[in-house]
């Protein structure tokens, strides 16, 4: 491995910008997600921002069971983030709806629209259960760990055009 | 010898080699100290470096040829006219500078805010637009006081060259005038309470918004080297050191350009957000306010 | 100028933060992931049935129960814990770790029905404590009764009811009455 190249490894590990995207969360995860700005938490000492533009991330940390009103901005932002990139689930909600599953209005869960990398366990997780779910996700970005295998059918991809679900 | 001595005010100090790790010094800095005012820990020390090599590293959006274009071009501009700038800050009064550089450093250092306008509204986002928008409005209302302090200097001073000010200008006329300056550094850079042009829980990242890996980059910086810029105007206007060995002018400039982050700092610490008119009303009365009466204690020693 | 003390005791007091990858653990009423302890259960079901977003999936078979349990669809809401009759379900009581696969964590036990204490085959499990509950006090009869399979159960049943029968029969029942 050339110097270059874990300069950036490194850089990656150090710098990890997210911006958090809420698709049809009940709001715990989100407020779970802010209170690791807090100082008890204070993701900055590993170089976390929360970045307010996709354009600026690394790290796009979803919560909400994926509603029909949030899946286009789901995958707007998705494309918007530019590689590499890593897409941290919060909470029971886009790994399987939670409770919200069966509702029409509902086209999760997340792994059906876009590539999840690491999910976070709990509703609403613990803000030190957010903070270690994105170390993980940052040892994939670097290039630390590989990145799990895709399982992501693109069931929903044509759903914005048609209008929904079926 | 000129060109020597330019090429090394723009490449070693104060310029690329000195400027990149303060600024990025200064960026550090100024968060660590807004964590730990919030009793926080704060970034690590290399923070802004590994940010700006992170965003280098990523891959560019794939943009329409011009808008890239452009969107490149900006940033750049407004990082070599930033390092221009700096270039041109009066550290050793008496070896550099001609006359009328004062005038060609505050046009350089009005490029910066200019391409962030231009950068807004090319990015063809509608919070790029506010933001540019806000940062115009913002930097039409600074640029009053901030021109009409340094006319105060010159005024005072007899003389259109930052050396002649730095080592002439009369010192009442000079501590009110600086303190007008200092007012409008938060505004360039951002800082609370003159933020409204980046106000993230408004319009995301302002002009910056669609901007992303390595023009991103190159805003961040842009960003850093102002800086530096900024702080290193006031540090050698305030505290000339004419007749002292290179080490210690080096040395104060530092200094005072450091305290002046940590004070910049705390004040954006510990006020909030002045909404956009606000802002604008603040410097066209008491930041021109202040500027004024230094341009009258001017004119009544003259 | 509230806010200059509150500056200057932040800066003087030092950080308040944890040092990751350090951690405190939670408050002691914390309701982590559900674990469900086999040889306590009964395989009612109750547990299912009360279940919010259908974490738990209770699916009796022959010879055994299999007690499913997806902490990716978990609210953590506690009710299994509340409702469940033996208080077989407990709640860790702390976080898990994050996982990389939906699903990943789901978790199976297996509930073996004990033999039936007549015939050996496989006999619900049952217990006095929820008999009680639910039907009040309970005979001895009862008691040895319930741990019977369902076939026992029955025969034990008709039996005492033919005996009853032929008893009723002999003792107050006439054949003129018809
Ligand atoms: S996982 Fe729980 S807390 Fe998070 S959004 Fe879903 S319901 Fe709300
Ligand atoms: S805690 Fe609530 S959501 Fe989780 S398994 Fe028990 S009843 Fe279901
Ligand atoms: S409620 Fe308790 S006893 Fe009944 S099936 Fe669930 S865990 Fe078993």
């Amino acid at each position: 491995m050339s110097l270059l190249d874990s300069l950036v490894r490194t850089a990656r590990r150090r710098s990890p910008w997210l911006f958090h995207l809420n698709a049809g969360s009940c709001n715990g995860c989100d407020i779970e997600l802010v209170a690791c700005l807090t100082p008890r938490y204070d993701v900055e000492q590993l170089g976390i921002r929360l970045e307010a533009s996709p354009r600026h991330a690394d790290i796009i940390v979803v919560s909400g069971p994926v509603t029909r009103t949030t899946l286009e901005a789901l995958q707007t932002v998705y494309a918007q983030v530019p590689d590499p990139k890593v897409v941290v689930a919060l909470g029971s909600c886009p790994a399987s709806c939670n409770m919200f599953a069966g509702s029409p209005t509902v086209v999760g869960p997340l792994d059906r629209i876009i590539p999840v990398d690491v999910y976070v366990p709990g509703c609403p997780p613990r803000p030190d259960a957010i903070v270690a779910g994105i170390a993980d996700a940052v040892a994939i970005l670097c290039g630390d760990v590989p990145r799990p295998e895709p399982t992501h059918v693109p069931v929903v991809a044509d759903a914005c055009a048609t209008g929904g679900l079926s | 010898m000129t060109v020597v001595r330019g090429l090394i005010s723009l490449l070693v100090f104060p310029g690329a080699l000195f400027a990149l790790p303060a600024g990025w010094f200064m960026m550090w800095l100024q968060r660590k100290i807004n964590a730990r005012a919030q009793g926080r820990i704060g970034p690590p020390f290399f923070q802004p470096f590994f940010d700006f090599v992170k965003l280098l590293a990523k891959e560019p959006v794939v943009r329409p040829r011009l808008q890239g274009f452009l969107m490149t071009v900006l940033p750049l501009a407004a990082v070599a006219s930033t390092l221009g700038a700096i270039a041109l800050l009066p550290v050793f009064p008496k070896a550099g500078g001609f006359s009328g550089d004062l005038v060609l450093l505050v046009s350089l250092i009005e490029v910066g805010p200019l391409c962030a306008v231009l950068g807004g509204f090319v990015s063809r986002s509608l919070y790029g637009g506010i933001g540019a928008s806000r940062e115009a409005v913002l930097t039409l209302a600074y640029n009053v006081p901030f021109l009409i302090a340094l006319f105060a200097l010159v005024a005072s001073a007899g003389s259109f060259s930052l050396a002649g000010v730095a080592l002439a200008a009369a010192w009442p006329v000079r501590v009110l005038a600086l303190i007008a300056l200092v007012a409008c550094i938060p505004v360039k850079l951002h800082l609370n309470p003159f933020s409204a042009a980046s106000a993230e829980q408004e319009i995301y990242a302002g002009s910056t918004t669609e901007y992303d890996g390595p023009r991103l980059a190159l805003w961040e910086l842009a960003h850093a080297l102002e800086w530096v810029a900024l702080t290193g105007l006031v540090a050698s206007l305030a505290f000339p050191v004419a007749d002292a060995a290179w080490p210690v002018r080096v040395v104060v400039f530092v200094a005072v350009s450091v305290a002046l982050v940590v004070v910049l700092s705390f004040a954006a610490a510990s006020t909030a957000r002045l909404k956009l008119a606000q802002t604008a009303r603040w410097f066209l009365l008491c930041g021109s306010g202040i500027a004024l009466s230094a341009l009258v204690v001017a004119f009544v020693r003259l | 100028m509230n806010i200059l003390n509150i500056i200057t005791g932040n800066v003087a007091r030092g950080p308040q933060t944890v040092r990751f990858p350090g951690r405190e653990a939670p408050a002691a009423a914390y309701r982590g992931s559900v674990t469900m302890d086999a040889a306590k259960c009964l395989a009612c079901g109750i547990c299912d049935y009360v279940c919010v977003s259908r974490a738990i999936a209770v699916t009796p078979g022959a010879a055994s129960c299999e007690w499913t349990y997806d902490p990716g669809r978990c609210t953590y809401c506690g009710r299994c814990v509340d409702h469940c009759p033996v208080a077989a379900v407990t709640q860790a009581g702390d976080r898990g770790d994050s996982y990389a696969r939906s699903g990943a964590q789901r978790a199976t036990v297996t509930v073996p029905y004990p033999a039936c204490p007549q015939c050996g085959r496989p006999a619900m499990p049952y217990n006095e404590a929820v008999l009680g509950a639910a039907f009040g006090d309970v005979s001895a009869e009862l008691r040895e009764r319930i741990h019977l399979c369902e076939r026992c159960r029955r025969r034990a049943t008709t039996a005492a009811l033919k005996a009853n029968f032929g008893a009723a029969a002999e003792t107050g029942r006439s054949d003129d009455g018809r």
